[in-house]
């Protein structure tokens, strides 16, 4: 038993007692798994939009640049024709004037014709890396190298139409460029963190309160493992975690009303035992004390016939108790030996039987309507039954007291009903009558003879025989019995042979 | 000649007649109550030396008859039931004993006896074919003039007279009056009472009582 509660310790890390350390509740899992995917996904995404924007704004950067020089390449091809026309010694001049007007606007020229230098005002490259140089007429080659901590895009390319070879470089300065880039490349690492640091936030606390319903979940059904049935589950939202919660709540209403029952049953059995225990030990106290009494005392004929005559009376007693509670035991088994049977004749057979007990007490019964009708049943049980209730009924009676038995038929069925005027029972009392050994009237049934099984029988052969019995009492009124025959009566079904006497009980205050 | 009044409440007949029928047999004097409120208005109403109470009496139980009973009357109680809880709630109140059904009437009326014993009621002169027993004495005498009974003689009288009229077989005579752990032969109870009926002349009131035993008849 210790080990397991560890164990089931260990296995509830969402309970505060649990060490979260060890291990990671569900929830957290979900959200260290969605937190790991979100932020690769994320930064993934931004580093490829930075990557193809940069790209294409360095192209269109480029392309512009490069039409510059096509221009500047251009003009100076022009010009540099026309003064080679008149003028060849000026052309030193022209490549230098050119270079220093375009230094103002941000390009710088370097140009060379045949072998030596006609102007260079080029920002040298670091570490005097190698500047590119066009080979042919018509190609241009390019390359960005830093040159004194800027980036500055060098261009080479040979002017066309000129009588010497003759090539020109431009410089351009792009750290401008660069550095708003650099900019752009920050705000979108800080957008990527905001965003991040957000959804971390974010989705830690959303994910906690989706995972609160579930250990919460996890804790009833813990608590209902160690065998509290009365715990629920909230049930709130209709999402899965909803109806896991809904389903887990019947779960536990109806195992809980499982156990309630089998205890309840249990507790029956063990009450009935006790009872009988109780209502054994009655007479064989009178029947072991009064034999006692005859071997040992000196009595006259009278005494030892009263003591013997005790003696019978209780082992008389004691017969139809085991007799009853046979008869009891095989119709709860739904043995029932089924027959063609007039209950008015079972009536008035029981009639004949309980007149001259109540005539004895001067209990009149009288037959109001009996009608005919036909049921698959055990006559004489049936009679029995009659008998019983009639009995009780001339025993609440006192002197002068009247009983009237009826049978009618009843939308299909037919009801026999007996009625008397007699002390009545509470409702207290109502409610545990048909418990086994219970007794309305402890010393007057006992006196009387009474097993305290009869009107448990008079329940069980009703059930047996598919009918209900019901007792309706004011104390001082009286009592009506009325037991309820279905309309194709059949005893064989077996209809509420498992159900306790009691549950057929109505407890109307009608008054007889 | 009578020894004590004893209050008898059980609803029970047949019951409550057989402990009524024994404790007259051995001379005391019974009143009867067939239920709870019945046996608090015979106490009230009357001086008793013991109430014997069945647990399970309708109107007030057993235990709240007790409750309302002067607090120095003895009570033994008498009960079908045999859990636990309800022989301790009989001794938490002051119960003296308790006896279980079914009983044995001479267990019932040697618990009645050690009660009345303990509490000195009841008259303890007891005459038997013209003997007159001296229960608080230990003596016995015979028209004015004491009779000497050896030890062992007198306990054997002693039980007889305290179950007079009932048949007490040799193996409970040496129970009672030898004790559970003496081991001798029954005869040794024949050639007792040999003696008892020679000393006290009660041959005719000290009967055999055949295939059973022993009988001191007094009526």
């Amino acid at each position: 038993m210790e080990r397991r509660r560890k164990k089931t310790d260990v296995d509830r890390p969402a309970e505060g007692r649990a060490p979260r350390t060890a291990r990671l509740s569900f929830w957290q899992k979900i959200y260290l798994c969605t937190l790991a995917l979100f932020l690769f996904c994320l930064n993934a995404g931004v580093f490829a939009v930075a990557a193809v924007g940069q790209s294409s704004s360095f192209e269109a950067e480029r392309e512009r640049l490069l039409t510059r020089q096509h221009f500047i390449a251009e003009t100076l091809a022009q010009d540099m024709a026309a003064v080679e026309a008149r003028r060849p010694g000026a052309l030193p001049a022209l490549a230098q004037d050119y270079a220093l007007s375009y230094g103002g606007s941000g390009a710088w020229l370097k140009v060379t014709r045949g072998g030596s230098t006609l102007a260079d005002r080029l920002p040298a490259p670091d570490d005097a890396a190698a500047l590119p140089e066009a080979e042919q007429e018509g190609t241009r080659v390019w390359e960005v190298l830093p040159a004194g901590g800027r980036r500055v895009l060098y261009v080479s390319a040979l002017l066309p139409g000129q009588g010497e070879r003759t090539a020109l470089t431009c410089a351009f300065d792009m750290e401008q460029f660069f550095a708003a880039w650099g900019r752009t490349a920050r705000a979108f690492q800080g957008i990527a963190l905001a965003a991040s640091a957000m959804l971390a936030v974010g989705l830690h606390f959303a994910l906690r309160g989706l995972g609160r319903p579930l250990a919460r979940l996890a804790e009833a059904a813990q608590a209902i493992g160690d065998g509290d049935y009365t715990i629920r589950a909230r049930e709130d939202g209709q999402d899965e975690i909803g109806q896991l919660a809904r389903a887990f709540n019947e779960m536990a209403r109806r195992t809980g009303e499982t156990v309630e029952g089998l205890a309840e049953a249990a507790r029956e059995k063990q009450r009935f035992a006790d009872n009988l225990a109780h209502e054994l030990r009655t007479p064989l106290t009178a029947i072991g004390g009064y034999a006692e009494y005859i071997a040992r005392a000196e009595l006259c004929g009278e005494e030892r016939a009263q003591a013997a005559q005790i003696i019978q009376e209780e082992t008389r007693r004691l017969s139809s108790m085991s007799e009853r509670l046979l008869t009891m035991a095989s119709l709860r088994e739904g043995k029932l030996h089924a027959e063609s049977v007039d209950l008015a004749q079972a009536a008035h057979a029981a009639l004949r039987a309980v007149r001259p007990q109540a005539a004895s007490r001067r209990v009149q019964i009288t037959a109001e309507r009996v009608e005919p009708f036909w049921i698959k049943g055990d006559r004489d049980l049936l009679v029995s039954l009659a008998v019983n209730l009639m009995d009780n009924a001339v025993k609440a009676s006192g002197e002068g007291g009247q009983v009237t038995l009826s049978l009618l038929r009843d939308s299909g069925g037919a009801l026999l009903t007996v009625e008397d005027r007699g002390t009545g029972m509470d409702s207290q009392t109502l409610s545990r009558l048909g418990e086994p050994f219970y007794r309305a009237d402890n010393s007057r049934s006992r006196a009387q003879g009474g097993t305290g099984l009869g009107v448990a029988f008079c329940f069980a052969v009703t059930q047996a025989h598919g009918a209900s019995l019901s007792f309706d009492s004011q104390p001082g009124h009286g009592t009506r019995a009325v037991v309820r025959f279905p309309a194709c009566g059949n005893g064989q079904t077996g209809e509420g042979t498992h159900a306790g006497p009691r549950k057929e009980k109505e407890k109307t205050d009608g008054g007889g | 000649m009578e020894m004590a009044k004893i209050l008898i409440a059980e609803d029970e007949r047949p019951i409550r007649e057989l402990i009524r029928r024994n404790l007259l047999l051995v001379g005391h004097s019974c009143c009867e109550a067939e239920d709870g409120p019945q046996a608090q208005a015979l106490a009230e109403a009357g001086r008793f030396d013991l109430a014997l109470l069945d647990v399970m009496l309708p109107g007030l139980d057993g235990f709240e008859v007790k409750r309302l009973l002067p607090p120095d009357l003895p009570v033994i109680f008498v009960t079908a039931r045999t859990g636990l809880s309800s022989r301790l709630q009989g001794l938490g109140l002051g119960a003296d004993d308790y006896i279980l059904k079914p009983f044995e009437i001479l267990e019932l009326l040697a618990r009645v006896e050690a009660v009345l014993r303990r509490t000195g009621a009841g008259d303890r002169m007891v005459e038997a074919g013209g003997c007159r027993v001296d229960l608080a004495q230990r003596r016995v005498t015979r028209e004015g003039v004491e009779i000497p009974l050896k030890p062992q003689e007198y306990a054997l009288l002693e039980v007889l007279v305290r179950n007079r009229n009932l048949a007490l077989s040799r193996e409970k005579l040496l129970e009672l009056a030898w004790g559970y752990d003496y081991e001798g032969d029954t005869r040794t109870v024949d050639v007792h009472v040999q003696r008892l009926r020679k000393k006290l002349g009660l041959e005719k009131e000290l009967q055999t009582v055949y295939k059973l035993g022993y009988r001191l008849s007094t009526r």
